[in-house]
């Protein structure tokens, strides 16, 4: 009789308790890659990507944590680092507030996929949207400050806002100077553990969506990148700014039937502090076609260009010349958890010979 | 056979147990979505609340901001909705709260054990919708029509 007074007991406390609330989510992202390039001194490998993490939670009913972390191997072993890290605090429906470090909210590519290459539909980023410590990071694609967003309802869509004020980015121009190169550069700084000067970044992008199928976005960056080396190359004291910088753009995004569209221009205006003390101005764009002609099945093709001035001491430093590419992808899906991609693309410097890259990927997702 | 007072009790005590556990999921009536009582809507389309659940769409009509309250997958009621109104269920349902999650701008609704705590949420707030049996509708509360 006690033993079945104690499931009676447990039975009633099973549906008496609630459970938790705030529950915790994460999943991780993966993926291999083979890649083979007409380069020179290239050679067919298999390098694998990096192992994604992220978290989050609601810590009570208007504050959340976001946490994503990437697992990557490189020839110096495992290297572990920090993507995202904030938390934030929905004060109106209309706005929420948070702090830490997040994508940079300048297109719609680098604040939707980011390191879950699964996400995307090709194995490779549109190149000048690479990662600040990749070889051809020419964008802050982080920030470490303050974020406000939130979202504004109409009858025909609504229009959505996201903006920042952050630590601004710096260089230490020590090592390569005014003469890097897209293999021997340094990477541009977000300065998580704390900023070199007082001068910060702000940046808004306002994106008005018509239901899901169309989106077009506005977005400005404006900073400067200061100096953190000692200024052996640049005259820079540590902590001078090298050069202001504002960065404009638009993003648009499509979809109709079976096809969808992604376009992204960007436009710099580089005012020098350094070297030639100029104000320059460069360009960026990708434009990128998919066609879904089955449920599994995609065919992608790309163009990406940058397009900048060989006096503009910021892309000097970042060793980023004129450039163009164009690609070609496919990507089948295996299941909702895994996917076949394959893509031919064709680099064509504005100096030297053009290259021609094959890759094919194995990504996944744990949910 | 001569069954001992004690044994036949606890059986007894067992029987009831094992109803209760399976009554509920064998009664349990179609889903029903429900809002608060003066909730402007009358029905909405299927395709609305699919997009609504999956957080594609955050608002109705220009109506301002929606909110859901859902209920845990051990629920019956649960199952049944995902199948029939929201169309996603299983790994592709989670997988595609990752892929939204993982951006950082829409989260999985907030999830509720049990009707009763639907009904609070949704009598409570303007602009939350539930879903329910029909046979807890409330005066608080409007049934939503969805059209195919």
């Amino acid at each position: 009789m006690t033993r079945t007074l104690l499931v009676l007991a447990l039975w009633v406390a099973m549906h008496t308790i609630s459970p938790p609330s705030h529950a915790v989510e994460f999943a991780l992202f993966g993926d291999v890659v083979l890649t083979d390039s007409s380069a020179e001194q290239a050679n067919s490998q298999f390098v694998l990507g990096g192992l994604d993490f992220y978290a989050t939670t609601e810590i009570d009913d208007k504050s959340r944590v976001f946490i994503e972390y990437v697992f990557e191997n490189t020839d110096d072993g495992l290297v572990t680092d920090l993507e995202r890290l904030w938390i934030s605090r929905e004060v109106r429906d209309d706005l929420t507030l948070a702090a830490g470090r997040f994508h940079t909210p300048l297109g719609h590519w680098n604040r939707t996929y980011h390191h879950g290459s699964f996400m995307q539909d090709t194995i490779s980023r549109p190149f000048f949207l690479d990662f600040e410590d990749g070889a051809a990071g020419v964008l802050p694609v982080h920030i470490v400050g303050l974020m406000a967003w939130g979202t504004r309802y109409y009858s025909w869509g609504n229009v959505s806002y996201e903006a920042f004020v952050a630590n601004g980015s710096s260089i230490d121009t020590d090592e390569f100077g005014f003469t890097a190169s897209i293999e021997e550069k340094p990477e541009i700084e977000i300065n998580a553990g704390g900023d070199v000067n007082s001068n910060k970044a702000l940046g808004l992008r306002v994106t008005a969506a018509l239901e899901e199928h169309f989106a077009a976005s506005v977005f400005v960056y404006d900073g400067a990148i200061a100096e953190s080396g000692e200024g052996i190359n640049s005259g820079a004291a540590q902590g001078d700014d090298l050069l202001d910088q504002v960065i404009m753009g638009i993003d648009l995004r499509a979809e109709k039937n079976n096809f969808d569209l992604l376009a992204e221009f960007y436009r710099y205006e580089n005012d020098a502090h350094v070297a030639d003390n100029k104000l320059h101005t460069g360009i960026a764009y990708y434009v990128q076609l998919g066609w879904q002609p089955l449920k599994d099945l995609k065919v992608l093709i790309r163009h990406e260009n940058l397009d900048v001035s060989t006096n503009d001491s910021y892309f000097q430093l970042l060793g980023a010349e004129d450039e163009q590419r164009d690609l070609l992808a496919l990507r089948y899906d295996l299941s909702d958890t895994n996917s076949l991609k394959f893509e031919i693309s064709r680099r064509s410097p504005r100096v030297g010979p053009s290259e021609k890259t094959f890759s094919l990927q194995w990504s996944f997702i744990i949910p | 056979m001569n069954v001992p007072h004690t044994l036949r009790v606890r059986h007894w005590l067992l029987s009831v147990l094992l109803c209760s556990y399976l009554l509920p999921s064998i009664a349990t009536a179609e889903p029903v979505l429900v809002a608060k009582a003066n909730f402007p809507l009358d029905s909405v389309t299927l395709a609305e609340i699919s997009a609504i659940w999956l957080g594609k769409k955050q608002s109705l009509r220009g109506l301002g901001r929606v909110r859901v309250v859902d209920l845990t997958p051990d629920n019956p009621l649960y199952q049944q909705f995902y199948s029939n109104v929201v169309g996603l269920s299983g790994k592709p349902l989670e997988v595609h709260w990752h892929k939204t999650m993982f951006i950082g701008k829409s989260f999985r609704p907030k999830q509720v054990k049990t009707v009763e705590e639907v009904i609070q949420l949704v009598s409570a707030v303007p602009g939350v919708l539930g879903y329910i049996d029909s046979s807890s509708l409330t005066h608080e509360l409007k049934a939503l029509k969805i059209i195919q």
